[in-house]
């Protein structure tokens, strides 16, 4: 993700313009996916066009150049995953994330499957955080957000953004040791070791 | 113990000061944490790939491009004008105040000439 093309092609999608709003999107779109995907969302890639939906139409009311872009469009990203979360919590009861029936991750290739794979592990390891850790952690990683701007994106203050992620990342380390020696410990639950 | 219970995190042997923290976060390797750099490497190529086919309501305003009146556009704030309402605001009360004294002793005083006020006890 590019800071110096995302300055210089915002003027230009700030005034509506085509090719800009699209190296925008091609800029900008795979974090918010992979946002979106790691966080659990039901249809990241419609989710995500979604987001970018909204975002196009207020660019002209977004300050801060290439910084103020990215921290407005995870916040409406963020905003957009707290609805799909809540409305699909409403609708089914809470099930265990299970790779072998995501569809989303189903793999058509060689390729396909490792990055099946590859997500699988880390959405595991991200879903063993508290949820607050585990936004501040993504939101810090994919949105490339500095510690105010995910601040301000999930509405708490600099310093409990710092301890989440403090925390977080300690939390993580643990499971990272267990899974490393091969503890059972829940966090590997169904997997062959 | 809740499942997010990590009171053990913050009583580690080995803890993390915000200037690591940030390091990892923003994808440099740091020393003494192969396994948590690994982990926000492998975070970060999860976004690697290309942007992901774009709804046809977005595709048609990525063809398009946004015509102005589909967008919204900062509210424009005239220059100084925060400062002048903050001044005007500031001597508002003490104003109205004045204003208030000065008719009621206006009001007394033109009873008194009309000879309106009872006369003392």
């Amino acid at each position: 993700m590019s800071d110096q093309l995302l300055e210089d092609v915002l003027p230009a999608a700030q005034a509506g313009q085509a090719w800009a709003l699209r190296a925008v999107y091609d800029q900008l779109a795979p974090r918010v996916l992979s946002y979106l995907r790691t966080r659990g969302a039901a249809e990241p890639e419609d989710l995500t066009s979604e987001v970018f939906l909204t975002v196009f139409p207020r660019l002209a009311t977004v300050t801060g150049g290439a910084a103020g872009l990215r921290t407005f469009t995870f916040s409406v990203a963020h905003a957009r995953l707290v609805d799909d979360l809540r409305r699909r919590s409403r609708r089914e009861p809470p099930r265990q994330y299970d790779p072998a029936t995501d569809v989303r991750t189903a793999p058509s290739s060689e390729d396909d499957a490792l990055v099946g794979l590859q997500t699988e592990r880390v959405r595991r390891l991200l879903d063993a955080l508290a949820p607050d850790q585990r936004d501040v952690l993504v939101l810090r990683v994919l949105g490339d957000l500095t510690v105010d701007q995910v601040a301000e994106t999930l509405g708490k203050s600099a310093g409990a953004v710092k301890q989440l992620q403090r925390r977080g990342l300690l939390a993580l380390r643990r499971s990272l040791e267990q899974e490393s020696v091969g503890d059972t410990d829940g966090l590997t639950d169904g997997v062959t070791l | 113990m809740s499942r997010f219970d990590d009171d053990r995190d913050v009583t580690s042997s080995r803890d993390l000061d915000d200037r690591a923290a940030d390091g990892l976060l923003q994808g440099r390797a740091v020393p003494g944490e192969p396994e948590l750099s690994a982990f926000v490497g492998e975070l970060l190529a999860l976004a690697d790939g290309p942007a992901p086919a774009p709804s046809a309501a977005l595709a048609a305003m990525l063809e398009g491009g946004l015509a102005a009146d589909t967008r919204v556009l900062p509210v424009a704030v005239p220059v100084g004008q925060k400062a002048v309402s903050w001044r005007v605001r500031g001597w508002a009360l003490p104003l109205q105040l004045t204003l208030a004294g000065a008719g009621c002793l206006a009001l007394v005083l033109g009873a008194a000439a009309a000879g309106g006020l009872p006369a003392p006890a």
